[in-house]
């Protein structure tokens, strides 16, 4: 058995393995349920320092000027926030999803506005689905906070407020998604924190069981 | 429900619903029956949607349902977005602007022990006062508080976006500046007060003529901007023509007097590689040619050509 602050490498393996279904699942039921075609790529796991969680996530985005993000807690048994970043402008590429019932489209709204609502809109569903498949196959449900969105330089102050002050260790998650009709691609982080630790491992055992 | 949740259920500021799997209600609050008119025992064992039919084609709503049901997860629908998701009457003021109660709303799944969805809840929260509060700061922010029209500020946001728009998908977009001849001469003649009269009667003559689509704008003192989205450049003159007409025509009456007021309009359109400030310049340098060529007229500067051609 290995110490609560990491992973051994068939724990990872299964991790992935899990997460590579859940999402996979994801992705199926957005399309044959909602008929939103979105393509998952194979999520990466990493354990690192909380404050490397930062840099990463820098490293990855260089430039937040143009993007947008929306953040979402979830909580259950596994619980950590999300961060779905998306091309500034891209999410006016996806208001056709609301052409035919939004109201807002004719009014008085302006695009900043549109763009916003779009995004929490479709942001809440792409985490709902992925946290949520992820959570079933760990055995858990969880529940979700209002989503949030922010743009520009809020971004990394966003980011700054809900990942420094911890010393502790991350479990991150990274996903490249993109919407098949639309070109509209992003990534989404799911970090989650060490108090998840011994039951994602119990989780990852029972379902090595299967295997047994 | 235990008799303490029971009250708050009843009592709350807010509308609360929850449905089964299909979409049957099996409960319905006191706020939603003083909002709905439809009783708890009139709606509870019904389908939903056999009450607000429009639900049913919603898409948003739909998929937010289906999501919560398959994924766990919860479903909002902000006002600005979707405006309502019941349609109540508005219990407010502002009632020409909003008939309907402005909401946000959300849903999210119910796990029962076994942790299985089988129901959902619905909450809607009145938003109206807040959006009537917006709506008329956002007002303050765009009009122009003489003519009404809307102001250079909010001419040059929605021509930003326009312009976006045009390049994206190739449409056309016009542009005309518009300038009354000799206003000096009015003011100094009869007076600061008859100047207004004439600034409100052409604001008012050319809001009437122009689409909800297009934005018509005071640009300055006695200058007007009318933007005109996915309009031919062809379609665009002959209704600055009829403006012209329109306004030569009509003989504002002011301290008693009937004034002859006329304009010179400068028209122009889109080319594929330009700034805002390259097709207001445009139309400027048009209109300014209007002027030269003896008022009361148009000229037309097509983007692609230096050449000009003149109507009057």
């Amino acid at each position: 058995m290995s110490d609560a602050t990491s992973l051994t490498d068939l724990e990872k393996d299964a991790l992935q393995e899990i997460m590579n279904i859940g999402f996979g699942r994801a992705a199926a039921d957005l399309a044959e349920i909602l008929g939103i075609h979105v393509i998952l790529s194979i999520p990466q796991i990493k354990l690192m320092e909380t404050s490397d969680v930062m840099k990463y996530i820098h490293h990855e985005i260089p430039d937040t000027n143009d993007m947008s993000m929306i953040t979402q807690f979830f909580s259950g048994k596994l619980n950590g926030v999300s961060y779905l970043v998306i091309p500034q402008g891209e999410g006016l590429k996806l208001l056709h999803l609301f052409d035919e019932d939004a109201t807002g489209l004719d009014q008085e709204y302006d695009l900043a506005t549109l763009q916003r609502e779009t995004l929490l809109e479709i942001g809440n569903i792409i985490i709902g689905a992925c946290v949520g498949k992820l959570a079933e196959m760990l055995n858990d449900s969880v529940s979700y906070a209002p989503p949030r969105y922010f743009a520009h330089e809020m971004i990394y102050d966003s980011l700054t407020e809900g990942l420094s002050g911890d010393k502790s260790f991350a479990l991150l998650f990274k996903t490249i998604f993109s919407f098949e009709k639309e070109d509209v691609n992003g990534f989404l982080f799911l970090v989650s924190n060490p108090a998840v630790m011994a039951w994602l491992k119990n989780s990852i055992e029972n379902y090595l069981k299967q295997y047994e | 429900m235990n008799n303490e949740y029971r009250q708050i259920f009843d009592t709350i500021s807010q509308g609360l619903v929850l449905v089964d799997r299909d979409m049957v209600v099996t409960d319905w609050n006191r706020w939603m029956e003083m909002h709905s008119n439809i009783s708890a025992s009139e709606i509870i064992g019904k389908q939903l949607f056999a009450f607000f039919p429009a639900l049913e084609q919603k898409r948003s709503f739909i998929r937010a349902v289906k999501c919560a049901f398959s994924f766990g997860s919860f479903g909002y629908f902000s006002q600005k977005l979707h405006g309502y998701i019941f349609p109540f009457r508005n219990p407010h003021t502002g009632f020409e602007l909003f008939p309907q109660m402005q909401q946000h709303c959300s849903l999210g799944p119910l796990r029962d022990v076994d942790g299985q969805i089988n129901r959902l809840f619905i909450t809607v929260q009145d938003v109206t006062e807040f959006v009537l509060y917006e709506h008329r700061l956002t007002e303050m922010t765009r009009i122009d508080s003489l003519t009404g029209l809307y102001n250079r500020r909010f001419l040059a946001q929605r021509l930003e976006e326009e312009m976006l728009r045009c390049k994206r998908h190739g449409h056309a977009l016009s542009l005309m500046m518009i300038d009354i001849d000799h206003f000096k001469q009015i003011n100094d003649t009869h007076g600061h007060l008859c100047g207004d009269t004439v600034l409100r009667h052409i604001s008012r003559t050319l809001r009437d003529m122009f689409r909800k689509s297009d934005v018509v704008a005071r640009f300055g003192g006695e200058e007007f901007v009318c933007m005109l989205p996915e309009t031919s450049l062809d379609m665009a003159v002959i209704l600055a023509e009829r403006c012209r007409e329109n306004i030569a025509n009509s003989k504002p009456a002011c301290a008693n007097k009937q004034l002859t007021v006329t304009i010179s309009i400068g028209v122009t359109n889109i080319s594929t590689r330009e700034t805002t400030d390259s097709l207001l310049k445009r139309a400027d340098d048009a209109m300014y040619q209007a002027k030269i060529s003896g008022r009361n007229c148009c000229v037309i500067l097509p983007s692609h050509a230096s050449s000009s051609s003149g109507l009057s």
